[in-house]
């Protein structure tokens, strides 16, 4: 265990290095100039000048990128080219903002989901499979720009239940801050409903099939027992692997929800660095989403590793 | 008219008037100007209220002329309570020399302000300046200082402000605002006369000047001397405004409180709440669940839901904001005027206003001149023709024409690009469409001007904001070496004009050259303008004495909640 | 997402021989496909739209471009089944007229993205070792960051939004996570005996793998093709509604959902007609992909 442990940190270490060149490429490829981008259509070429060579946006490749390594391990992000602030000061409030977010979804859709397919497979090929599957397939189907809207439409303006924006006033208590957060999350959590549904559908037909199951039958136990000991556990694998593969989505990807909602999560962040040429936050962005992805991937691979008999007892991975 | 009005009508006329002032008020007597079009070049040229209620006295006027702008309303005010206002977030800086996006400029507007204001009637009024006269035909303008005016911070602005201010903003290199004194006001041209005098020798004559330093040139705030450039976010964003900034959390939401000693009078808000929004649909949702008050600006479309609904009221305001759809005169297709012409005579003007704007705008007719300027000339109004049209081709031996018309997905910009699309082929003209993402239609190479699509393509569409005065749109679009003329039309005949245009001081002689440049325009058609934008934006209904203005500035100096 | 190639995935075509017991199981896997019930539903679904993508401006209604009426947002109506748009457009012609754009752009991109990773698959899936340590690191760091945030910062940087761009860069985006399934294939397939055989036999590497391995591997190489499918649909649909890709005023379905989504209320049928489009479209896919899988996994 411990050495798959190892072995998967190490992995994704080179994976993250792998990232950095690969980011700093793509900032690299932004055509032109950042002069142009943050100061606009109208200004003149003394203007651009002076300020790419401020911002030492003039500088060959190489050196921007070892300068910028050297500051990112040291955790100094550099200033914004944009606006005059750190970097951090940018990101931190996304990042957090985002985790929060994807964290109230999943909270919301794992249980939900799960118990949908478990329903589902359990009672496969039924009008109750069907109307579960439908219902996930075509929520995943519908763009989540819709959906959001709808909810909107629904529940702040017409029933006045919830806030339009998830943004709340400073210092607002955590009760506050779900109820901003809860419409977005429900659009992201209807989105991955449908493809967890059926990952843990397949994965509860599959169980209820093999043969540990019908021993456990013959036994004698308890029809929920043996969901729950046997069952449940190996349906919860694959569901695991998906939600982990579902995670760079979920914390990045956001950015046409965040839009609607103003919400300032990494992905509009990011987004909107792009838009302005800002190499300094985009950079930063993409490696701190990246280096957040590792971190969820390898606690999920873990968590896996101690689900997963084979892993844990040691075999031949 | 008592012989006392009589007297001191005469006393000021002779010892007192410059040329300019005097010429003003012989045309009133004369009959040239009407009452309006008077109190408009009086204001603009600083003629105190009392000169001009005794001129109008003089010709059987006697209603009083207008107050200031800053009057409130005559109903019970109701002080208290926190307006919260909605703006366009915003990517760059809120520092004044560097403001170019309609959030940053919204947001700095409310605790800074500026030298002059233009209103929605396009008249000149006092602010931050008490008044101003020009001299040596108008190319040198002397401004008084209104006297006693606080910063937030508790200095009294004075004219060492103004001018450390007006050397930064006419003289660092990243001034947003150079293009609007591009060879008009450089550093050196801005003196300190006395404590409350400042001087500004203009390079060239220019009558319009007191519109140029107005709060439509929004990057000219006026900040305390003692703030380096750079800084001004960070020391608070002290002005002079009715509002000072209390704390904030960087492009997302701003608290600001009531300047207690504001100049023009105590508030009646105690304080404001302005939040950024990424988008303006998110914006007009927040305004119609209740949790905004104002809003900057919203598309036409966002604003249908409020037309009719109690809780709001829709204020509307014609702007001369516009699109230009420019085509090249020296591409091969499109060089021949008359090609160009019956282009522009197969647009259906009226049916674009109603359909695709939906009413929201006023007509354009090829011209740079807004039928709101006073300046403008009455000119012939654009008909759509397509047998004209038709036979302009052919006589130009353009039967087939075919181009691409280039553009950006801005708000109605590509529909509208379909619309000419459909229109061309009415009279036979193929038409493409090539639409590019923002950052391409405004990047460029190296030479950024020979390179970058929206001046080089053959055919645009470029959205241009609202101006005051049209000085901008002709030096920059219209003159032959304007750094923004998209269709690269030179006329030496056009430049001529635009130059007299621009010194001419009176009326008069202004509309006599806006005629001559409309008639090149509108034969030559370098430009295509079919309409002007008129705004319309829903504000809540309890919210009392706002206005919109012509740039999305937000102004409360006296707006109260009821 | 293994895929179960064993030895009941159809006899090894050792050397060209027996090419009619191929085909027989081919067929046999068709004729089950055809009964499926999803299948054909979403077939026909899929079958719909082609044509309207093929004959496009000819059968509908209005032409979905120049018959800009007078009554501009006007809502369903006997006229005009599906509203009108703000340039008096029947809405309901240009949901027909829609389906075009990104039944070009989608299945090009999926297309592109199984066959560069299929390539790669093999490639790492053979040779293993080293060249499959470093490639696969490579594929996981770039798969690290999400499709839309990585296709948008890419689009940015370009600064240009034609179709093509954004048909090479989903494309590009998806290899990683095919050449991911068609590796774990190979590595199987590796391992039977066939494989040993052409290696005794001589034969060159890019023969191995090309002649001999790939056949077997199909399967869920046509699995993956048609998931994958489903993704770019609405990847791309993702894309082109935050701007990049097909640019208005075209009838294509997230451009529609674009315009008007923010004027929802009251302009609804403008947003919610292409929307459901978009999600017909994307449902039928993933029937039909349904359908391939279960047979082909049997």
């Amino acid at each position: 265990m411990l050495r798959y442990i190892l072995k998967r940190l190490g992995l994704a270490a080179i994976t993250l290095f792998l990232l950095s060149v690969i980011v700093f490429g793509l900032s690299q490829l932004l055509p032109g100039n950042v002069a142009r981008a943050v100061l606009g259509q109208f200004a003149t070429q003394e203007a651009m000048d002076s300020f790419n060579h401020q911002v030492g946006a003039d500088r060959p490749a190489i050196v921007q990128y070892l300068d910028y390594m050297r500051g990112f391990v040291q955790g100094d992000l550099g200033l914004s080219l944009a606006s005059e602030a750190p970097v951090w000061s940018i990101l931190e409030p996304a990042i957090i903002n985002s985790l929060k977010l994807a964290a109230l979804a999943f909270v919301i859709v794992v249980p939900l989901s799960i118990l949908g397919g478990i329903a589902a497979g359990l009672r496969a090929d039924t009008g109750s499979d069907r109307s579960i599957t439908i219902f996930g397939l075509s929520m995943s189907a519908m763009p989540e720009f819709v959906t959001g809207i709808i909810l909107i439409l629904v529940f702040t303006i017409w029933l006045g239940w919830l806030p339009v924006t998830a943004q709340w006033d400073e210092g607002a208590g955590p009760g506050t801050q779900i109820k901003h957060l809860l419409l977005p999350s429900v659009c992201l959590a209807l989105v991955l409903f449908g493809y967890i549904a059926r990952i843990t559908r397949a994965g509860v037909i599959e169980a209820v099939d093999a043969d540990y199951t019908r021993t456990a039958y013959l036994k004698g136990l308890p029809t929920h027992t043996v969901i729950r000991r046997h069952v449940l556990r190996n349906a919860l694998l694959p569901t695991l692997a998906v939600v982990a593969t579902q995670t760079s989505y979920l914390v990045g990807g956001l950015l046409i929800v965040e839009q609607l909602f103003n919400y300032q999560g990494i992905g509009l962040q990011i987004y909107l660095s792009a838009q302005q040429k800002d190499f300094t936050v985009l950079t930063s962005g993409l490696l701190l989403l990246g280096v957040l992805v590792l971190i969820v991937t390898l606690v999920a691979d873990i968590v896996y590793g101690l689900l997963n008999p084979r892993i844990r007892f040691g075999s031949a991975e | 008219m008592d012989r006392e009005t009589r007297r001191f009508l005469e006393e000021f006329r002779c010892n007192q008037a410059t040329p300019i002032e005097n010429n003003l008020i012989d045309e009133l007597v004369n009959g040239e100007l009407d009452r309006t079009e008077f109190l408009r070049r009086g204001a603009m040229f600083g003629l105190s209220v009392g000169v001009m209620s005794s001129a109008l006295a003089l010709v059987g006027d006697a209603t009083a002329a207008p107050q200031g702008s800053f009057a409130g309303a005559a109903e019970s005010v109701k002080v208290g309570g926190t307006v919260r206002v909605g703006l366009a977030k915003w990517g760059g800086s809120l520092e004044p020399y560097k403001l170019a996006e309609a959030g940053s400029l919204g947001m700095s507007g409310i605790p800074g302000e500026y030298l002059t204001y233009s209103d929605n009637n396009n008249q000149i009024r006092p602010w931050l300046a008490a008044s101003w006269k020009a001299s040596k035909g108008a190319t040198v303008w002397t401004f008084q200082l209104r006297k006693g005016v606080k910063f937030h911070n508790g200095q009294e602005m004075t004219a060492d402000d103004v001018v450390a201010n007006f050397k930064l903003y006419t003289g660092n290199k990243q001034s947003q605002a150079l293009s609007i004194f591009e060879g008009i006001l450089g550093p050196a041209g801005v003196v300190k006369k006395g404590r409350y005098t400042v001087e500004f020798r203009l390079k060239q004559a220019t009558g319009a000047f007191p519109y140029l330093v107005s709060q439509t040139g929004y990057q000219l705030i006026i900040v305390p001397k003692s703030i380096k450039p750079d800084t001004w976010v960070k020391s608070g964003m002290i002005g002079t405004g009715p509002f000072k900034l209390k704390n904030f959390t960087e492009k997302r939401q701003y608290n600001l409180v009531r300047h207690e000693q504001y100049w023009g009078g105590r508030p009646p808000l105690d304080g404001v709440k302005v939040t950024a929004y990424e988008t303006s649909t998110a914006m007009a949702l927040a305004l119609r669940a209740g949790q905004l008050d104002i809003v900057s600006a919203v598309s036409r479309l966002e604003a249908q839901p409020f037309i009719g609904n109690k809780k709001f009221r829709v204020l509307t305001l014609p702007t001369a904001a516009h699109r230009q759809f420019t085509m090249r005169a020296d591409d091969p297709a499109l060089k021949d005027p008359r090609v160009r012409r019956a282009v522009a005579l197969t647009i259906n003007r009226p049916q674009l206003i109603e359909g695709l704007l939906r009413g929201a705008a006023t007509l354009g007719n090829d011209t740079p001149f807004w039928t709101k300027y006073p300046s403008a000339a009455s000119v012939a109004k654009r008909q759509r023709n397509i047998a004209t049209a038709k036979q302009l081709l052919s006589a130009a031996g353009a039967q087939d024409l075919g181009f691409t018309i280039t553009t950006h997905r801005l708000q109605e910009l590509p529909d509208y690009a379909a619309a000419i699309q459909r229109y061309g082929r009415e009279a036979g003209i193929d038409i493409k469409i090539e639409v590019q993402s923002d950052a391409e239609y405004y990047g460029g190479g190296d030479d950024y001007y020979a390179t970058t699509p929206w001046i080089n393509k053959p055919a645009t569409i470029t959205e241009w904001g609202h101006r005051a005065v049209p000085n901008v749109y002709l030096t920059a679009a219209y003159a032959s070496n304007g750094i923004w003329n998209a269709p690269h039309y030179k006329n030496a005949k056009l430049d001529a004009a635009i130059k007299s245009y621009l010194s001419a001081v009176d009326l008069q002689t202004q509309r006599k050259y806006s005629k001559v440049i409309s008639a090149i325009t509108q034969r030559d058609v370098p430009i295509v303008t079919a309409y002007h934008f008129t705004s319309v934006t829903p504000v809540a209904a309890k919210v009392r004495n706002f206005q919109l203005e012509s740039i999305n500035h937000v102004r409360l100096a006296k707006t109260w909640l009821a | 997402m293994s895929s179960t190639v064993g030895p009941d995935a159809g006899p090894p075509p050792a050397a060209a021989a027996v090419p009619s017991e191929a085909r027989t199981a081919r067929n046999e896997r068709l004729r089950l496909l055809l009964r499926t019930p999803t299948v054909l539903v979403g077939g026909v679904v899929l079958l719909f739209w082609v044509t309207f993508a093929i004959l496009g401006d000819r059968i509908t209604p209005y032409d979905p471009i120049f018959d800009q009426g007078q009554d501009v947002l006007v809502g369903p109506s006997w006229a005009h089944w599906f509203g009108t748009d703000n340039l008096g457009r029947d809405v309901f012609s240009r949901v027909l007229a829609g389906s075009r754009d990104i039944l070009l752009v989608a299945p090009a991109a999926t297309l592109l993205g199984t066959v560069l990773g299929t390539a790669f698959g093999l490639v790492i899936g053979y040779f293993r070792g080293v060249v499959d340590d470093v490639i696969s690191r490579v594929i996981d760091a770039v798969l690290v960051l999400p499709v839309i945030l990585t296709g948008l910062v890419v689009i940015t940087a370009l600064g240009r939004r034609s179709p093509v761009i954004v048909t090479i860069l989903i494309g590009l985006v998806f290899a990683p996570l095919v050449a991911r399934t068609v590796r774990a294939a190979v590595l199987a397939e590796g391992e039977l005996d066939y494989v040993q055989a052409a290696r005794l036999r001589g034969e060159k590497a890019p023969y191995v793998m090309f002649k001999e391995i790939l056949p077997n591997v199909m399967p869920p190489i046509i699995v993956e093709f048609t998931v994958r499918l489903g993704y770019a649909i609405f990847a791309v649909a993702g894309l082109t509604f935050i701007g990049l890709g097909i640019q208005p005023p075209s009838p294509d379905w997230a451009v529609q959902v674009f315009e008007y989504y923010a004027s929802i209320d009251p302009f609804w049928w403008a947003t919610l007609f292409p929307a459901l489009a978009i999600a017909s479209l994307v449902i039928a896919v993933n029937l039909v992909a349904d359908g391939v899988r279960e047979v082909y996994e049997r």
